[in-house]
């Protein structure tokens, strides 16, 4: 068989957004995972966590709850398609498991400006004292489904679907000019 | 600068000289100025003129109520229309123009108006422009549209940015008086989050035209203490320039900020918006808006230097601008008088004051003539007003010399976010005037807008707002102590009602804006129209960008006057957003251009655009439409082209837009068989199954197939419409209609790129690159399974499936991926000619073959209409639309049902949508036999093909109809036939 290229295209059309001493940095999450982990209708978090902990230790349990008995997991690890079937065979009795890792893609927007600029697409209010880092939202950037999660002082991430992702890239480039000083 | 600059002025920096233009001449002000105050400074008294008369107009206010003074401002895209000169800031190098005059403002052809007067009264276009009726479209209406409006909007782009943003806060304080501070300073020192947003470009409200001490300090210093105190504390904050203009449901508050309209060309940040339009959150909500100060309506009220004289007395302290040489005041209220006092404290001579009130309680110890029970009857001057007319209470007439008139005819809280949720505003004949509404749910109104007179009691009345909000929320706080003596605050007023002067000759405006007089009021009375909605819309009083601010409560007198009731009988019309005009960069926000809507691009479009696609939009998808090559200059060309090779050769078509949904759980079978109208139960795994949704009604909702890729696992594909609401109804199936099903769904649209590979040769590419047998036997259509590629170098999903009628197959990969394996694909088929296809070969491709798609499910068939109706189970118990299939109606042998529709002349062309009628019938659609759903060119056949909904037309397969084109009149003879254009005994996809 001849050696065909493969190669796994990032689907932001820009790798950096951040300028020199900018209050705002946004940038892709290119590594790692995301699945969607689709529970039954008794299974909780803290059953889930249980569960990743004895089936995948090494990929972490940092998960975002996206719906009633919905999450998304993710990590920064890459996963081979032998190892995700195994993990979709171990938690089959409760969750099942689909790979979004190519479907729903991660950016950070971090800095001291990140509040303000997100507050120009979403209406969730990121405050420090009522949303803890860790914590998740699915809400709306704009026009554009995203997850926000908080994962820092100042910094968050948004899972947006990958069709968008070059949309949203833009519009937060947009949002953030005024901040980009560099 | 001339003389009417004076000395002082709060707000003003006199270092900070700005240069502007005023219908081409040049002018100059300070830095701080309102174009209004600098109009003012350099004596220019007339800037407008009137709606429908054309009557020369100066400035009335001093803020947000403005009537008159509206002006053009900037040019080409930066161009604003009747803005307001009042609330537009100076800045260097602006632009101001006059509107609604020909050819100047000082000479105004349209003046001519004003003889016609008593020929244009209220609702004077309905009475006047009768005969002939067929002038009304022609002629009159065109003229009228013409003649109406004031400034005119540009049609240059505006290159401002403009955006929209939420924020969130325990308490909004809307309005930054002496009410609105100590309530944002009350609850920042109790630590809770705060928002404070004034429309003015400084806080202060009323506090900043305020010329007397306040516990013995400058009123100014008493401000800027405050202030400072608010900006030091972190978790408030100042939102200046920024106009609350709506209050919503669930404490949803709208405004809108002027962030950078304030700034000359050369300063404004391209990267910052120009306007940005807040929706903002608030928990509770400190009301502190004012009051509006009332005109009076007398004869002549609208000449220019006739100004509100709380509006004198800002001009006056704030900007060092005296308003005249001589001035009168006519008032009917104690507070007025502070105007008279701060004027003559500046050396402006004041002729006299006016009050009807007999006994004015009043301490007043200046210059000025009192002239008491008396009322300013008519004003004189051409362009500026000369001297006023004086009704003594004897009766008898006295003229002064003046060149400018205070009025205040007492104060209208302004209600207006209070009622924009529905309450309506109770009278007070305390207060002569609406106050809020009782209950007003989060929203506690205070100071002026309450009733509060003085600095004094707005002060404490804010702070007790505060704490009233806050213990709402469960937080304690302590009123801020503010200073307790203002040596200006009346501490007791008392207004009489003046809502007209009897004795006025001369036209008395109560609408300034809207030209509407007192006597356009009595007359729509006369004439039945005595609601107050009604004479609201019979004389357009209220109706104008400035919503009747200065004129409403006056009409509700006039119109209480005149009825012999009190003015809460009459009640207000009811208050809508927006509370001031908001521009249409502000609602549109980023929405424009490119950003108009989001872009949703398949994994393969950069592959596309690298072999020349041309896109269309499909929703929010950019999806190929076909793929021209060198020479081809027409679609059809490439279209004909793509559809040629793939029935020949092999073809690659971007079908990733399809919605994919994953559907797990132990009852995910069975789930599926009540989704779909066929059998879906015992679908074994490794294979694919076309499925049939219905609606509830039994009408098609939406087809696709689906594939059993392990135990409890399948995979769901829709059409690219309706891939979104696809999974809502499965999901609202899943929690509401069978929660006992264990059944999961997630959407994977965008994890797969899928690729179409048709054609007889489409076996041998995918050979290349797929590691297992694809022969026949081992992978039969509707063959569906994971398979290893590129020697095990990644995992994709393989169905053989067929839109097109061909051999064909659709591969999925990780959407990271498609562009290589397209690549690889494109590479692999060289050999046989492989070319990418788009969606327009697609279409003709599955028109040929009889496919159908939402051309044809369009909300009125049901299978049987689209010939599948042995797909629809007789043996499942239930599924969604079991019963309402089989109504009377839906059965009906006459139907519209699918058949082929082609000409009987292979030159002939016939469209979309056109109708069916049998030979020598009329052309009507009493006649009508069905219509043409699809049509396309077949490159394959070499003529027109279509489908068709035609009555019973499965047996009506080689009649001659007619196709008749009522759009373009046009008829076409045709022969209606299979569906199946190519391949009826499905030869191909078993091949």
């Amino acid at each position: 068989m001849r050696d065909y290229p493969l190669n796994n295209r990032c689907a932001f059309p820009h790798p950096d957004a951040s300028g020199a001493g900018a209050s705002i940095n946004l940038a892709p999450v290119k590594d790692g995972f995301v699945f969607h982990v689709l529970g039954d209708a008794k299974s909780d978090e803290a059953a889930l966590r249980q569960a990743l902990a004895k089936v995948a230790p090494e990929l972490g349990d940092d998960v975002r709850k996206s719906s009633p008995g919905q999450w998304f997991w993710v990590g920064s690890i890459a996963v081979s398609d032998v190892r995700l079937a195994e993990i979709q065979a171990a938690l089959t009795d409760t969750f099942a498991l689909v790979d979004q890792t190519h479907g729903r893609l991660r950016m950070v927007l971090s800095g001291p400006s990140s509040r303000t600029v997100l507050a120009k697409g979403t209406m969730v209010d990121l405050s420090t004292d009522l949303f803890a880092i860790g914590q998740s939202a699915m809400s709306q950037i704009g026009h554009i489904g995203a997850m926000i999660t908080r994962v820092e002082d100042d910094s968050f991430e948004l899972i947006v679907l990958r069709s968008f992702a070059g949309s949203l890239w833009d519009e937060l480039q947009h949002m953030a000019a005024e901040f980009l000083t560099g | 600068m001339t003389g009417f600059r004076i000395d002082g002025g709060t707000l003003i920096d006199r270092n900070d000289v700005r240069r502007f233009s005023f219908n081409g001449e040049a002018l100059s002000g300070f830095g701080g100025d309102t174009v209004a105050s600098a109009l003012l400074a350099n004596g220019r008294q007339l800037v407008g003129r009137s709606f429908k008369y054309h009557r020369p107009r100066g400035i009335l206010t001093a803020g947000a109520a403005e009537p008159n003074a509206l002006l053009t401002i900037g040019r080409d895209g930066r161009r604003d229309p009747n803005t307001r000169a009042t609330m537009a800031e100076l800045f260097d190098g602006l632009e101001a123009r006059s509107q609604n005059c020909w050819p100047n403002v000082n000479f105004d052809i349209g003046a001519a108006n004003g003889l016609l007067g008593p020929l244009l009264g209220a609702g004077f276009y309905y009475k006047t422009f009768m005969w002939p009726a067929a002038f009304w479209e022609k002629v009159y209406e065109p003229l009228i549209r013409k003649a109406a409006g004031l400034g005119r909007a540009s049609y240059d782009p505006d290159p401002g940015y403009y955006e929209k943003c939420w924020a969130h806060c325990d308490l909004l304080v809307i309005g930054a008086g002496a009410a609105g501070l100590a309530a944002a300073l009350t609850a920042g020192r109790a630590g809770a989050r705060v928002i404070i947003a004034d429309e003015g470009a400084q806080l202060g409200g009323g506090l900043l035209a305020e010329g007397s001490p306040i516990g013995g300090k400058p009123a100014d210093a008493v401000l800027a203490d405050i202030v400072g105190e608010l900006h030091a504390l972190p978790n408030v904050e100042i939102k200046k320039r920024t106009t609350v203009f709506a209050a919503y449901d669930d404490q949803v508050f709208a405004a809108v900020e002027r962030v950078q309209k304030h700034l000359p060309e050369g300063a404004i940040n391209p990267h910052l918006a120009m306007e940005r339009l807040w929706r903002i959150v608030a928990r509770q909500v400190v009301l502190a808006t004012g009051a509006e100060e009332r005109p009076i309506v007398f004869g002549g009220n609208d000449r220019p230097g006739v100004m509100m004289a709380g509006a004198m007395r800002t001009y006056l302290n704030a900007y060092g601008v005296a308003p005249g040489k001589r001035v009168a005041l006519f008032a009917n209220n104690n507070q007025a008088y502070q105007t008279a006092m701060d004027l003559e404290a500046r050396g402006v001579e004041v002729a006299a004051i006016i009050d009807p009130r007999t006994c004015p309680n009043i301490r007043y110890d200046g210059k000025a003539r009192m002239i008491a029970g008396a009322m300013v009857r008519d004003t004189a001057g051409r362009k500026a007003i000369k001297s006023i007319t004086v009704r003594h209470d004897d009766g008898r007439d006295e003229v002064i010399a003046v060149d400018a008139l205070a009025v205040s005819g007492g104060y209208s809280p302004i209600v207006h976010l209070a009622c924009h949720r529905g309450g309506k505003p109770a009278w007070s004949d305390e207060h002569v005037g609406f106050m809020p509404p009782e209950n007003t749910d989060g929203m506690t109104p205070c100071g002026a807008v309450a009733g509060k007179i003085g600095i004094v009691d707005c002060f404490a009345a804010g702070g007790a707002a505060a704490v009233k909000a806050l213990a709402e929320l469960g937080v304690m706080g302590d009123a801020a102590t503010l200073p307790g003596v203002a040596q200006g605050d009346a501490t007791v007023d008392h207004v009489q009602p003046v809502w007209s002067v009897s004795s006025t000759k001369g036209k008395a405006f109560v609408d300034f804006q809207n030209d509407v007089a007192a006597s356009d009021i009595t007359l729509a009375m006369r004439e039945g129209y005595d609601h107050v909605e009604l004479a609201k819309r019979y004389t357009t009083n209220g109706m104008a960008t400035d919503q009747g601010k200065t004129s409403n409560v006056n009409a509700i007198g006039i119109l209480a006057e005149n009825k012999g009731v009190s003015p809460g009988e009459i009640g207000t019309t009811t208050f809508r957003p927006f509370y001031t005009p908001v521009s249409f960069g502000a609602l549109v926000g980023a929405s424009k251009g490119m950003e108009f809507q989001p872009i949703r691009k398949s994994p393969l479009h950069g592959w596309a655009e690298r072999h020349g696609a041309r896109f269309v939009e499909t929703g929010l998808w950019y999806r190929s439409s076909w793929f021209p090559k060198d020479g081809e200059t027409f679609w059809r060309d490439s279209v004909d082209r793509e559809v040629n090779t793939v029935r020949t050769k092999v073809g690659i078509c971007d079908v990733s837009t399809l919605g994919k949904i994953e559907i797990f759980g132990a009852d995910a079978a069975e789930f599926l068989n009540r989704v779909y109208c066929n059998a879906f139960l015992k679908l074994p795994i490794g294979k694919a199954r076309y499925g049939i949704m219905l609606r509830e009604d039994g009408f098609v909702y939406d087809d696709g197939t689906t594939s059993c890729l392990g135990e409890n696992h399948y995979f769901m594909t829709t059409t690219t419409a309706l891939a979104a609401g696809v999974l809502t109804h499965l999901e609202f199936c899943a929690q509401v209609l069978w929660p006992e099903l264990d059944v999961r769904l997630a959407s994977a649209t965008d994890q797969w790129a899928q690729m179409a590979i048709a054609g007889p040769k489409s076996r041998d590419v995918l050979a290349k690159i797929i590691d297992e047998d694809l022969s026949n036997e081992a992978f039969p259509f509707l063959a569906a399974r994971e398979v290893s590629m590129f020697g095990g170098r990644l995992k994709g999903r393989l169905f053989r499936i067929s839109f097109s009628g061909e051999l064909a197959y659709e591969i999925a990969v990780p959407a990271g991926y498609g562009d290589s394996v397209a690549d690889a694909i494109m590479t692999a088929g060289e050999e046989f000619g492989i070319v990418p296809y788009g969606t327009e070969a697609l279409g003709v491709m599955r028109i040929e073959k009889g496919h159908v798609t939402h051309a044809e499910i369009n909300g009125t068939v049901t299978p049987a209409d689209l010939g599948m109706g042995k797909m629809v189970s007789a043996k499942k118990d239930d599924f969604i639309g079991r019963v309402m299939n089989l109504r009377e109606g839906l059965v009906d042998p006459n139907r519209p049902t699918l058949v082929g529709i082609k000409p009987k002349s292979a030159s002939d062309k016939f469209a979309t949508g056109s109708h069916i009628l049998k030979p020598g019938d009329p052309v009507s659609l009493a006649n009508d036999q069905g219509y043409v759903t699809s049509m396309c060119h077949s490159p394959t056949l070499g003529h027109a093909i279509g489908l068709a909904l035609v009555k019973n037309g499965p047996s009506r397969h080689g009649e001659e109809v007619v196709i008749w084109n009522g759009l373009a009149g046009t008829t076409v003879t045709g022969i209606l036939c299979d569906p199946a254009f190519v391949d009826p005994e499905n030869e191909k996809l078993h091949a």
